[in-house]
């Protein structure tokens, strides 16, 4: 990179994350501000509503649920660490969730893959259903993430 | 570091360019128009990036 010519880095458009200790531990700070002002803003307004289809190719339509069922969405990753400790309680409340709840888990759809999510699952056992997201659903429920849940 | 460095803080840049993995490297040509996009391990490859911009 170092290399390159700098005219022709003019043409360049990078979207890079750093992974500077100082950047990440003020990103944290900053972070924590930027959902607090997201939650505020979708709280109490209308859920979004949408048809996902899940890994397997079924259907679901999120409006068709809401007022009928409550509905619980756990957007996630295979990389996120604190997902991954919780994803043993989200499979039991899964399991455990009578008809009046619909469980659904929404990978983020960042740096991850559907090859990754299936062999988690195995690994796991989980039974849930699982969609991943292409960033819509994420930007309709006003969500960021960034990968500095593995460091 | 100089180069510049812009922090998409509502993620209207990452949605405008349909970005989904970190890193990506959007490389636009000089009518605009966005040329190649290269993602993941892949941004990591010098040799290649150079080879895309040499071809501009």
């Amino acid at each position: 990179m170092n290399a390159l010519n700098p005219v022709k880095t003019l043409y360049c458009l990078a979207l890079f994350l750093l992974a500077l200790g100082g950047a990440a531990v003020r990103a944290e700070v900053s972070g924590e501000q930027r959902a607090q002002a997201a939650g505020r803003a979708i709280l109490g307004a209308p859920a979004p509503r949408a048809v996902i289809k899940t890994i397997d190719g079924d259907s679901i339509d999120l409006g068709g649920l809401y007022g009928k069922k409550a509905v619980y969405l756990k957007f996630w990753a295979t990389w996120c660490v604190p997902c991954r400790q919780q994803m043993p309680h989200f499979e039991h409340a899964y399991e455990a969730a009578g008809p009046e709840m619909a469980v659904i888990a929404i990978d983020v759809g960042f740096n991850d893959s559907i090859e990754a999510i299936r062999a988690y699952r195995k690994q796991l056992g989980l039974t849930m259903p699982i969609v991943f997201d292409d960033g819509s659903l994420g930007a309709a429920f006003r969500l960021r993430c960034t990968e500095l849940s593995t460091r | 570091m100089t180069i510049p460095l812009t922090l998409d803080s509502s993620g209207q840049v990452f949605r405008a360019f349909r970005v989904n993995e970190v890193p990506t490297i959007l490389i636009a040509d000089a009518d605009g128009r966005v040329v190649r996009r290269i993602e993941g391990a892949a941004a990591q490859d010098g040799a290649a990036l150079r080879k895309v911009l040499d071809g501009l």
